[in-house]
């Protein structure tokens, strides 16, 4: 049988975010992580990139209102050296799908048979199952 | 042999499509249970096709249904 669904993604793993971020390419430290701001100030975060670029990162803390993790950050700052916030987001959270997609399927025996990048932009996972 | 696919297509704005096919009864609901829960539990919709009706009578489907909408 077959079933079709779309969902709206909302990061709410912690584990799966940090895949994300480090498949990004970026260093994630393994507890929390002090986020570089404006002035040099800087402010802790559950989740983060300490210095993104120039000295400012982004974190991510979960906020209870929306059952989800949400981002800190200077994005004025950041989008001066060439960081734009919905870019960012997007792409973290395209992989933070692939995050899920994969650590939630594997143990139910699923292997990625493949892995795309589509010309539209999105990520496509093909998983499978031989029983 | 029984092969079952899952395909997870994560659009550039961070919405996600889930697909499966090849499975028995309601079973890929039971499979992609965690995936959803993972990435927010907010299903926008979910389109059923005829295969997932054919063991109605499977009683393990009563806690199923329990998961939709």
């Amino acid at each position: 049988m077959s079933h079709f669904t779309r969902v709206a993604t909302r990061i709410v793993d912690e584990t799966c975010l940090r895949t994300a971020l480090t498949t990004a390419g970026y260093s994630v430290p393994a507890g929390p992580a002090t986020i570089g701001g404006w002035n040099g100030q800087s402010r802790q975060a559950t989740v983060g990139i300490p210095d993104l670029t120039h000295g400012y990162g982004v974190g991510f803390d979960w906020e209870a209102s929306h059952n989800m993790f949400s981002s800190v950050a200077d994005w004025s700052e950041l989008a001066h050296h060439g960081v734009h916030r919905d870019q960012f987001l997007n792409k973290v959270t395209q992989l933070y799908g692939v995050a899920v997609a994969r650590s939630t399927m594997e143990p139910q025996g699923f292997s990625v048979v493949e892995q795309t990048d589509q010309r539209d932009g999105s990520i496509r996972i093909l998983l499978r199952r031989v029983s | 042999m029984n092969i079952e696919e899952v395909v997870v297509t994560i659009a550039a704005d961070g919405s996600t499509q889930v697909n499966t096919m090849g499975f028995t009864g309601m079973a890929c609901v039971d499979a992609t249970r965690d995936l959803e829960r993972l990435l927010g539990n907010e299903v926008l919709d979910r389109t059923l096709t005829d295969e997932a009706f054919q063991q109605a009578d499977n009683p393990t489907q009563q806690g199923i249904s329990d998961s939709w909408g």
